[in-house]
Formats: structure tokens, C-alpha cells, sequence
């Protein structure tokens, strides 16, 4: 075979490679696209942005103010609670609590379930609308005032990962601040603000988690990772060809 | 010379030379995404070493949280809960946490090396080689040092599992293994922060995004040629 024969195999070679490459990225290129500007936002907003925390204050609230109230019987609790796993003694609003946990969250399809019993008091109570808003201000730094609380079923599309019913308390501030709590608990889960609904929808967009999951392990991002994958395989080597045919060479200009 | 210049500039020119450049970085961004989007994120936090479900149980005679709350006036946070088969009261101080025996009564600073392994080989399937260190100082790369003072459980197994429970509360603070410690390898490359893999808003990677974005799009309007010829 001939020098000339060689360049003409690797030509053809490299026309094949770059029809793939080509589909590929008729495929690819837009998700591509939305990757790399979806990275730059990560790269470029501050992550009190990302994470909704402009406004969050976890304060600890003392627990010396529990002391003097009425003491309470963890074995007759257990008794009428036996699938235990955690007792707290938490404190919601300057209020002293009982949190029951039965069932921590170990593996993301699990719920966690738990019960919340106001101290000297016997009975399971959930979080009202008024210690809502009380737990909702006591999380919140901002000068905006309470405008609206609202409470959701499970299956929230702001919390996808969130199985127990939430408190969603609006604020009136320049952020539009929503601060979320679990109605069972009392826990402040998160905030969410007019920066949050910007990067909720970013991350859905770099993860492909279009079906609301919370994750980026799901059947969109399987399958466009390794078309992307073949791009860069097909990609580089039509490189490869390039070079072989001395196509970087300076005063070549026909690439 | 100057005509080459602008011909340089075609581009189907600026998508080729800038991926000679761009190769490297796109490749690693792509097979650290597929690393991270094919295993499952459970499985890399470790959520199958999950420690079996245990209730609650005292005797009669138990020490009260309000006994509690009076013997530690500054506790922030009291809990009851069940460490190695036994119940603990958990006392939260500003200084660090106290573990309080809850049929005795008994305060404790530590949990011991017994408990810490009792902890750790629950999560494991049995009779698997194991072992245990206290660290105290220096957290490994692979920890974070808040968690400090822990107990490593480093298990003899295909992936080398590290079990690392709190000597101050024994809770377990880290599940780490070989694919968890490629992840985070993984996470560094796909950020451009060779360091420790916290700043995401780092210069490296505005630059490579930008040269990135702009060879995509080049290749994306080169690509247009031969749609509208209706070609692929």
C-alpha cells in the first residue's frame, strides 16, 4: 500500500467517524449546551442563592427553660409508644416538645415517621398554623412579615424527596422568602426564595431530572451520558485522524 | 498570512482548535458525569450500611430527662436513644457531648472501643476482618474534622468499607468505601477544584466553561450547514 493509499484509507476513515460524531451531536449538542450554561450559573452564584439560606437562622433555643416544667415518664411513653427508636426533648418556638422517632429515614424510599407530643401533655399533636408561623419567624432573619400560611400534602414539588405533610409560611420580604416545616415534627426543613425558584430549575435541567425525582440517577441522564460519551470518543478520534493526516500543521488551513 | 488568519476563524476551524485544547477537560467533565449518573447515589453514600432497627427500652428505675435537665442546666439538646444494645441519654453541651447510662445514671465522655466496634460491625455482614483506631487530632482526608473525636472501623473487604462512629455521641458520622473515594476523586475533576473539592466558583472552571461553551455552540452552527442541506 502507498503513502497515497494510506492517506485516502484514513480520509474515509475520518469522513465515517465525523458522520457519527455528527449525528451524536444532533442528538447531544442542545443537552451539551445546557450543561455547560447550567454549570457556569453553579460556578457564578453565590450558594446562599443555590440553597435558599439568605434569610435561615437556626437558633438554639435554651433548654434550661424545660426545667421546671412537669417531668414526664419515658417508660409509660414507651409503653404507649414501643416502636421507639429516639425520644428528644426539642424545644419549637420556645415551647417544649416530646419528638418521637420510629422510624428514622435510612434509605431514600423509606419515611421518617415520628410523633410530636407537647410536654405534660399525653397525646400526639401535630404543628398547628399558629406554632407554625411561631417556628417560621424564629427561623427567619429577614424584615419581612408573615403573609400567608398554607399547609401541603405529601408529595410537594418544591421538596420532591419530602414524604410528611409541610407548613409553607410566606414572608412579605424583597425575596419573596417561604420557609417549609414538617408537620409532624415541627423541623424546619428548608427555605425556598425568588433565587431558589431559579436554581430548583437549574439543577433540574443539569441533572435531567425532568420527572421531579431529587436525584440524577434516572433514565435521562443514563442514556444521554453515554451518547455524550460516544461524542467525545468519536470526537477525538477524528483528532486523531486530523493529526494523522497533519491537518494542525501551521500553514494548513483545509481542516 | 492575514487571509489564513480569518479563515482560522471559520467555525468549523474555531470547534476544531478549541477542542484540541478543550478535549481533555470535556472528557473528564463527561466520564465523571457518567460516573456519577450510572452508580447510585445511595450506594456511594453508603445507605447499605444502615444499622438495624432498634426500639427503645428502660427499666423502671430509669434516670428522667428531668433529672437530666436539672444535673445539666445548659444542656441545648437532650436525647434517649439506644447505643450498642444499651439506652443512653445523649446531652448536648457547648463544650461537647456527654453520654448518660439511662438505668444507672453512670456519665460517660466516650463510648468505648467495644461499643464503637458493636456499632460499626452491625452494619456489616458477619465475620468480616476488621480494624479499629481512635482518632482524635487529624481527621483523614475523607472525613470531615467536625466529627471528631471518631472511631475508624476499617473492614478487610473488596472495598475497603471504613466505618467511622462518634466517640462523643455513637452515632455513625461516615460510611466511606472504594467507590465513594473515587466519587470524590471524581467530584474534584468535574469541579476543576484540585484541592478539596468545596469551591465550585473557582476561576479554572469559568474559563474552561466559557471556551467550552463557545466551541459547543461553533459546533452546533457548523452542524446547521449540513441541516440545512438536510444531512446529518
Amino acid at each position: 500500500m502507498t503513502k497515497q493509499d494510506t492517506k485516502q484509507q484514513v480520509k474515509k476513515n475520518l469522513a465515517r467517524w465525523r458522520q457519527w460524531h455528527r449525528i451524536l451531536g444532533s442528538i447531544v449538542g442542545l443537552q451539551l449546551f445546557i450543561w455547560l450554561i447550567t454549570g457556569l450559573y453553579f460556578n457564578l452564584v453565590p450558594s446562599e442563592y443555590l440553597k435558599g439560606t439568605s434569610y435561615l437562622t437556626r437558633v438554639k433555643a435554651p433548654l434550661t427553660d424545660v426545667v421546671d416544667i412537669k417531668p414526664f415518664d419515658s417508660a409509660k411513653l414507651l409503653t404507649r409508644f414501643p416502636n421507639t427508636e429516639k425520644i428528644e426533648l426539642v424545644m419549637l418556638a420556645n415551647q417544649a416538645f416530646v419528638l418521637l422517632t420510629h422510624q428514622q429515614m435510612r434509605y431514600s424510599h423509606q419515611c421518617q415517621q415520628q410523633s410530636l407530643i407537647k410536654l405534660g401533655s399525653s397525646d400526639k399533636t401535630d404543628v398547628n398554623i399558629e406554632l407554625a408561623k411561631a417556628i417560621a419567624m424564629q427561623s427567619y432573619s429577614g424584615a419581612g412579615e408573615i403573609i400567608a400560611a398554607t399547609k401541603m400534602l405529601a408529595a410537594h414539588w418544591e421538596w420532591g424527596k419530602e414524604c410528611n405533610d409541610l407548613w409553607r409560611v410566606d414572608f412579605n420580604d424583597k425575596l419573596n422568602t417561604r420557609v417549609y416545616i414538617q408537620a409532624n415534627s415541627g423541623l424546619v426543613i428548608g427555605h425556598k426564595n425568588r433565587y431558589t425558584s431559579i436554581s430548583d430549575w437549574v439543577f433540574r435541567l443539569h441533572f435531567m431530572d425532568y420527572l421531579n425525582r431529587g436525584s440524577f440517577n434516572n433514565i435521562f441522564s443514563w442514556s444521554f451520558a453515554a451518547l455524550a460519551l460516544l461524542l467525545v470518543v468519536t470526537g477525538i478520534h477524528a483528532i486523531y485522524q486530523n493529526w494523522r493526516l497533519g491537518r494542525y500543521k501551521k500553514h494548513h488551513s483545509n481542516t | 498570512m492575514t487571509s489564513t488568519f480569518l479563515k482560522g476563524w471559520r467555525r468549523q476551524t474555531l470547534h476544531h482548535r478549541l477542542m484540541l485544547v478543550l478535549a481533555l477537560p470535556m472528557t473528564l467533565w463527561i466520564v465523571s458525569g457518567c460516573y456519577f449518573v450510572w452508580l447510585d447515589l445511595g450506594y456511594i453514600r453508603g445507605d447499605h450500611y444502615q444499622q438495624p432497627t432498634t426500639y427503645i427500652t428502660v427499666n423502671e428505675q430509669h434516670v428522667s430527662f428531668a433529672e437530666l435537665a436539672s444535673r445539666y442546666p445548659d444542656a441545648q439538646k437532650l436525647d434517649l436513644t439506644m447505643i450498642a444494645q444499651q439506652p443512653y441519654y445523649r446531652v448536648y453541651l457547648k463544650k461537647g457531648t456527654v453520654l448518660v447510662d439511662a438505668n444507672t445514671g453512670a456519665e460517660t465522655q466516650t463510648i468505648t472501643q467495644q461499643q464503637a466496634t458493636d456499632i460499626a460491625t452491625s452494619v456489616m455482614p458477619n465475620d468480616m476482618p476488621f480494624t479499629v483506631k481512635k482518632l482524635l487530632d487529624n481527621a483523614p482526608s475523607e472525613l470531615s474534622a467536625r466529627h471528631l473525636p471518631v472511631w475508624q472501623v476499617s473492614f478487610n473487604d473488596r472495598v475497603n468499607t471504613s466505618i467511622y462512629v462518634s466517640a462523643s455521641s455513637g452515632d455513625i458520622v461516615a460510611r466511606r468505601h472504594d467507590f465513594w473515594r473515587t466519587f470524590d476523586i471524581f467530584w474534584r475533576i468535574h469541579i476543576m477544584d484540585y484541592d478539596d473539592g468545596a469551591n465550585v466558583g473557582n476561576w479554572l472552571l469559568f474559563v474552561a466553561t466559557i471556551l467550552a461553551l463557545v466551541a459547543v455552540i461553533s459546533g452546533i452552527l457548523w452542524q446547521s450547514k449540513w441541516w440545512r442541506r438536510g444531512r446529518l
